[in-house]
């Protein structure tokens, strides 16, 4: 079998190693911005302030998951001619390094294919996505410092200057295509977090309208009672009766794990003000099933001011599906955990 | 210095894989696997042969974002599993969205190609000029 023969300037190891850096930068901010986000959900320390601090790192791990998708496509290309090299193996080192290689193309794919589904709510699968992606974020990662680590004297070789310097202009020329494939996918795409954007981004998972809404009244089979009464601690309000208590207005916005976010005004009552949080307080839905219809709000996020029970968005009474009769609304936390139809609040 | 790096990968590689192995199914294993193989013998090869024909680098650039875009909108545009369409996601008009930024793309690619040949032909003129 004759080997096909690469001779085209992207297979230059300085293009590869450029790619790579790129890569490795986009890759590492989507896995920390990643880490954090699980932590967040998990219970870890995370601070109240800034307020949009998760809205940015959400919107990071999307965007720099969105770009890496060219980029990783670009790196493979250049470095398929080595898919073909014969032997296949020349030695332990050797097998366990293209073995390495293997598991991180795998896991990589892995990482983008189901995030860029999961961010369009799109599951032609059935495992279950926040852990799989977890676990595999990690073979990525691990692969990638092992992958690095055996390329660091040709990546030092390749990024000098002198090694760039014959057919330099085809070879820039295929970095700025990646380039600007890379943008084109970013800007595609960024409307989902960045204002500005939202009317050019044709490939953001929402639209250009209010607030998005990620389950309906109707889709969490949320009925509200007749003699709705919100339990916190030893008390219970009406509806009439929270309406009447001191309301405060605060601009926060919704910040999706999926990556899209949004400003809004909130009226409401202060949770500091219902219930003195000597601890943290667990939050009820009226929804009977769902992984959030019971979320728990850290002490620190319970007593600070900006932390509500909204009862109006935008200046207008909750809408069912923004979680009428009332709703969590906190500073800096992801939009799951700003639970709707609240019933309950309890110190725990 | 490299090989702490080396055993640090190692150790956070095995910790995902820890993680996963309560987690494998068939199906899995396929995903895991699928991206591979859907590049090293459709997507490569694709771009490889769209070397041999394409001779313009300008097409070349835009037959890779029109494949990048394609593969962004695959997710939005097939939607057999698709989560219920929300109020205010998912609701764009992709196909018509998809459809701009193509057109977009191939007219930048067709007035590049116009602002080359009319450049070419002036220059050509100009090596026709006879100095007085």
């Amino acid at each position: 079998m004759k080997l096909p023969v690469f001779r085209a300037p992207a297979h230059h190891t300085g293009v590869t190693s450029r790619v790579g850096t790129w890569l490795g930068i986009t890759f590492g901010l989507c896995f920390v911005t990643g880490l954090l986000s699980h932590g967040v959900q998990h219970d870890w320390p995370w601070p109240t302030r800034p307020v949009d601090l998760y809205r940015v790192t959400q919107g990071v791990h999307v965007i720099s998951g969105v770009a890496s998708i060219p980029l990783l496509l670009a790196k493979l290309w250049s470095v398929y001619p080595k898919l073909f090299e014969r032997p296949l193996v020349r030695s332990v080192p050797h097998a366990l390094e293209r073995g390495s290689i293997l598991v991180l193309v795998a896991a990589s794919f892995f990482e983008l294919a189901t995030g860029l589904f999961n961010a369009a709510q799109n599951y032609p699968w059935s495992f279950y996505f926040p852990t799989t992606h977890y676990a595999v974020a990690w073979i990525v990662v691990g692969a990638l410092l092992v992958h690095i680590a055996v390329k660091i004297p040709r990546i030092r070789r390749s990024l000098e200057p002198a090694s760039t310097e014959k057919t330099v202009l085809s070879r820039r020329a295929f970095l700025r295509t990646t380039a600007l494939t890379t943008g084109v996918a970013v800007v595609a795409t960024a409307g989902v977090t960045v204002p500005w954007l939202r009317k050019v981004s044709v490939l953001a998972w929402r639209s250009d309208g209010g607030l998005p809404v990620n389950r309906t009244a109707k889709a969490a089979n949320v009925v509200v009672p007749q003699d709705w009464r919100l339990r916190a601690g030893t008390k219970s309000y009406s509806l009439a009766e929270l309406q009447a208590m001191p309301q405060t207005t605060v601009e926060l916005p919704i910040a999706c794990v999926e990556g899209w976010s949004q400003n809004a005004t909130w009226t409401g009552v202060r949770i500091s003000e219902l219930i003195d949080a000597q601890g943290d307080v667990r939050v009820e839905s009226l929804e009977k099933d769902g992984l959030y219809r019971a979320t728990t709000l850290p002490e620190a996020f319970a007593r600070d001011p900006l932390t509500l029970l909204a009862l109006r968005l935008n200046g207008e009474e909750l809408s069912p599906d923004h979680g009428y009769p009332c709703r969590l609304i906190a500073p800096n936390r992801p939009g799951v955990l700003q639970t709707k139809w609240v019933t309950s609040l309890e110190v725990r | 210095m490299r090989i702490a790096l080396g055993v640090l990968g190692v150790a956070l590689g095995a910790w995902g894989a820890w993680l996963l192995l309560p987690q494998i199914t068939i199906e899995l294993l396929l995903w895991l696997g699928g991206g591979v193989v859907l590049h090293d013998l459709v997507i490569a090869p694709l771009v490889g042969a769209s070397g041999f024909v394409v001779r313009r680098p300008s097409v070349g650039i835009g037959l890779v974002t029109t494949g990048i875009v394609g593969i962004l909108a695959v997710p939005l545009l097939w939607r057999e599993h698709g989560g219920p369409v929300n109020p205010g996601l998912h609701d764009r008009d992709y196909p018509t969205g998809v459809a701009v930024v193509l057109g977009l793309i191939w007219a930048a690619v067709a007035l590049h190609e116009v602002a080359a040949h009319l450049q070419k032909r002036r220059r050509t003129n100009k090596d026709h000029d006879v100095p007085e």
